[in-house]
C-alpha cells in the first residue's frame, strides 16, 4: 500500500510541476518524472506475479510477465528522446528569445502579434 | 501471403527515411527526393492491389515473424485503415511536390517526412495498444520537429507547445494502458472489446477498486490520444498547423490529426462507448463553433485557417457522435474533403506567403490579378469549405447535417459555424481581390511577382491535384457516398436516403438544399460586412485580448479528461 501511495505522491507533484512552474525547463523535468511516475507504476505491478526472470529455460515456470517490462522499456526509451527533444526546442527558444521562463516568452509573442 | 504485405506501409518509409539520410552524410549522393517519390509509388500501388479486397469487405491481419497473436506485433488493416492509408498517400503527393518547389528543404526534411508517413502507417494499421503507443511517438516526433524546423521563433514556441501537450496525453494515455493491462493481461484490440463489452470491474489484484475506474481507464486512454485529435478548443493547433512550413501544414491540417481521430474511432466502436460518442457530438459542435468564431478574429492567414481547421473536425467530431448510418458516413467522408479542401488552401495561401513574404491580411491584398491560376485554385478550396455545390465540402457537410435531424442543438450550432465559415473565407479572399481593409498596399512589383510563377510549376501541379480532387469528389459524389458508406458499414445507404442522392449517376440536389446554400451564402456576407464594419473591428479586438495561456491549457486537458470521465460513466 505504501508503494502506492508513494507512486500517487509522485504522479500528483509531477502533474502539479508541470502545470504551475513558471520556467520551461523545469516543466519538462516535471514531465519526465510524470513518465517514470507511471513507468515505475507499470514495472512494480507487473512484478507482483511470478518470481524469476522471464527468460525461457525448459523448467522454468514460474516467470514474471515480460509485456510490462518490454512495454516500459520501450516507454523509457521513448521518455529520454522526448525530454532531450523538449529540452533541445527550449535552448533554441533561448536563442531566439533570450529567456526560458514562459511567461516573458508569451508577452513576446503576443507582442509580435501586435 | 497478401496480409503480411501491410506490413510494407509501415517498412517503405521508415526504410526510405534512413536512405534519405545517406545524403545527410555523402552530399553528392542525391538521394533523398528520388526515395521520397519512390516511397509513395510503392505504398500507392500496393494500397491500390489491396484495395479491391477491402471493398469487397476482407480484414487483413498479420504478426510479424510468425508469433501467435497476442505475442508479436501485429497489425491490420479493415476499411477504415485503407480509407485512412489512402489519404494519407493522396495528401502526400501534392505536398511533396510543393516541397520540391518551394526548395530550401535538405536531406533532413525528406527524413522526417517519411517518419511522419510511416508512423502514420503504424497507428492505423496498429492492432494493440504497445504498438500504436510506438507509433504514436513517431508520428509526435516526426512532427514537432517538422512544425520548427526553419527554426523560427513563433514555429519554434508551437512546437515545443504541441511537445509538452501531446507527451502529457501520451503519459495519461500510458496511465489507461496500465489499468487495462492490469484488468485484462493483454494489449490487444480485441480483449479490449471484450472488456468493454463485459464491463468488468478493476479489481483482482489488492488496490480496492475505484467507483469511476473503468471509466477512468476508458477515458485517459482517449484523452490522451484526443490531444492529438484536438477534441478541445486547444491552441497548439492553430500555432502548431499556422507557424509550420506550409507543405507541413497541409499534412498537419489534412492528415495527422485525423490519423489520430481514426484510432479513436476504433476504440470508441470496438467498445462501444456510447458516452464517448455523446461526448464528441457536444464538444464536436462546440468547437465547430469555437473554432470559426476565433478564425473570424484572426488577421494571419495561416492561423486563420488553422483555426478553421478545429472548427471543421468539430463537423467530423459531431458526424460520428451522432452516431446514425447517414452522420457517420458524412463524417468519414468530411475528413477526407477536409483533408483535399485544407490542404489546398493552406498551400495556396502559402504560395502567396512566399511569393510576397507577407502573413497579414492587412497587407496583402489583389493578388488575383497577378497570380490569376492561383486564384481559381484558392476559390475552389474556399468554396469547397463552405459547402456550396458542386465541390466535395458540399457533399459531406449535406450528409453530417441530414445524419443531424435528430440532434437540432448541434444541428443549428454547426448551421451557425457554416454562416461562419463563408464570412471568414469571404474576409481571406481579400487575398486575392481588391481590399477595403488594407491598411497599406503591396509594394512588390507584380511583374516581378509573376516571373516567379514557372519555376514554381511543381507546387501548382501538386495544388492542381488537390484541386480536381476537390471537384471529383464532389461532382461524383454520390459514389464517393457508397464507396465509404459500404466500407464502413457493409453496405451502401445512397438507396436508403434518397432525398439527397440518387442511386446512380450524379449528384443531384432537392431545391431545398439550394435555398440553405443561398441562405448560407447571405447570412455569411452579412457577417462578413459586420467585420468589416467598425463596430465589429472593435468587437474582434476585444476578442483577441483574451488569450488561452500555455498553462490553462494544460489544465483544459485535465478537465476535458474529467469531463470524458463522466460522460463514459454516464452510460
Amino acid at each position: 500500500m505504501i508503494s502506492l501511495l508513494l507512486i500517487s505522491l509522485l504522479f500528483l507533484v509531477s502533474l502539479g510541476g508541470i502545470i504551475l512552474s513558471k520556467n520551461l525547463i523545469r516543466k519538462v523535468m516535471a514531465l519526465n518524472m510524470l513518465n517514470s511516475a507511471v513507468i515505475i507504476l507499470f514495472i512494480f505491478f507487473g512484478s507482483l506475479k511470478g518470481t524469476h526472470a522471464p527468460i525461457l529455460v525448459a523448467d522454468e515456470t514460474d516467470i514474471v510477465d515480460p509485456i510490462p517490462q518490454a512495454l516500459m522499456l520501450t516507454a523509457i526509451v521513448v521518455g529520454i528522446c522526448i525530454t532531450a527533444l523538449a529540452l533541445a526546442f527550449i535552448y533554441k527558444l533561448h536563442d531566439r528569445y533570450g529567456t526560458t521562463e514562459l511567461s516573458d516568452i508569451e508577452r513576446q509573442v503576443h507582442r509580435d502579434d501586435q | 501471403m497478401t496480409s503480411d504485405a501491410i506490413l510494407l506501409f509501415t517498412v517503405i518509409p521508415l526504410f526510405g527515411s534512413f536512405i534519405a539520410l545517406i545524403e545527410k552524410a555523402i552530399p553528392s549522393v542525391k538521394v533523398a527526393k528520388p526515395i521520397a517519390l519512390g516511397s509513395f509509388f510503392l505504398g500507392s500501388l500496393l494500397l491500390g492491389l489491396l484495395g479491391k479486397g477491402i471493398y469487397e469487405g476482407a480484414i487483413y491481419t498479420t504478426v510479424v515473424g510468425g508469433w501467435p497473436l497476442g505475442i508479436g506485433i501485429g497489425q491490420q488493416l479493415d476499411g477504415l485503415a485503407w480509407v485512412a492509408l489512402a489519404l494519407t498517400y493522396l495528401i502526400y503527393l501534392p505536398i511533396l511536390l510543393f516541397s520540391f518547389s518551394e526548395g530550401g528543404y535538405d536531406s533532413r526534411f525528406y527524413f522526417l517526412l517519411l517518419l511522419l508517413q510511416g508512423g502514420m502507417a503504424g497507428i492505423v494499421l496498429a492492432y494493440d495498444v504497445f504498438n500504436l503507443f510506438v507509433f504514436l511517438e513517431i508520428t509526435g516526433i516526426a512532427a514537432y520537429t517538422l512544425i520548427a524546423y526553419q527554426q523560427k521563433e513563433r514555429a519554434l514556441f508551437a512546437g515545443f507547445k504541441y511537445l509538452m501537450l501531446s507527451s502529457l496525453g501520451i503519459t495519461l494515455f500510458l496511465l489507461g494502458v496500465f489499468l487495462f493491462y492490469r484488468e485484462t493481461g493483454t494489449l490487444q484490440y480485441n480483449t479490449l472489446r471484450d472488456w468493454g463489452q463485459t464491463g468488468s470491474t478493476l479489481g483482482g489484484m489488492w488496490i480496492p477498486s475505484l467507483p469511476l475506474g473503468t471509466s477512468f481507464a476508458l477515458a485517459t486512454i482517449l484523452a490522451g490520444i484526443g490531444v492529438r485529435t484536438a477534441f478541445l478548443p486547444y491552441t497548439w493547433l492553430p500555432d502548431a498547423h499556422g507557424f509550420a512550413p506550409h507543405p507541413i501544414s497541409a499534412s498537419l491540417s489534412g492528415v495527422v490529426i485525423k490519423v489520430s481521430f481514426i484510432v479513436v474511432w476504433k476504440l470508441i466502436v470496438l467498445l462501444q462507448l456510447e458516452g464517448a460518442r455523446e461526448f464528441l457530438l457536444w464538444m464536436g459542435s462546440a468547437i465547430a463553433l469555437i473554432g470559426v468564431l476565433r478564425a473570424l478574429t484572426q488577421t494571419d492567414v495561416k492561423v486563420l485557417l488553422a483555426w478553421h481547421s478545429v472548427s471543421q473536425m468539430g463537423y467530423i467530431f459531431a458526424g460520428f457522435g451522432a452516431g446514425n448510418e447517414v452522420a457517420v458516413t458524412g463524417s468519414l467522408y468530411h475528413m477526407v474533403s477536409h483533408a483535399f479542401f485544407k490542404a489546398l488552401l493552406f498551400l495556396s495561401v502559402g504560395t502567396v506567403i512566399l511569393f510576397t513574404g507577407e502573413r497579414s491580411i492587412k497587407k496583402v491584398s489583389g493578388m488575383g490579378r497577378i497570380f490569376p491560376f492561383l486564384s481559381v485554385l484558392f476559390t475552389i478550396g474556399a468554396l469547397s469549405i463552405m459547402g456550396v455545390p458542386p465541390f466535395v465540402g458540399y457533399v459531406s457537410k449535406s450528409l453530417i447535417f441530414e445524419g443531424l435531424q435528430d440532434h437540432p442543438v448541434s444541428y443549428w450550432m454547426l448551421f451557425a459555424a457554416s454562416v461562419g465559415t463563408v464570412a471568414s473565407f469571404t474576409k481571406l479572399s481579400l487575398l486575392f481581390r481588391k481590399s477595403p481593409m488594407a491598411t497599406e498596399q503591396t509594394n512588390a512589383n507584380p511583374h516581378s511577382l509573376s516571373l516567379h510563377v514557372w519555376p514554381f510549376r511543381n507546387g501548382y501541379l501538386g495544388m492542381s491535384l488537390l484541386a480536381m480532387f476537390c471537384i471529383a469528389g464532389g461532382i461524383l459524389g454520390t459514389y464517393g457516398i457508397q464507396f465509404f458508406s459500404t466500407i464502413l458499414l457493409g453496405e451502401g445507404i445512397v438507396g436508403s436516403f434518397g432525398t439527397l442522392a440518387k442511386p446512380s449517376g450524379f449528384l443531384w440536389m432537392r431545391w431545398e438544399e439550394y435555398v440553405k446554400t443561398s441562405i448560407t451564402l447571405a447570412l455569411g456576407y452579412g457577417v462578413y460586412r459586420f467585420i468589416v464594419s467598425k463596430r465589429g473591428k472593435a468587437l474582434q479586438e476585444w476578442a483577441n485580448r483574451m488569450r488561452i495561456s500555455f498553462d490553462n491549457q494544460l489544465v483544459l486537458l485535465l478537465s476535458g479528461l474529467l469531463i470524458l470521465v463522466l460522460f463514459i460513466a454516464k452510460h
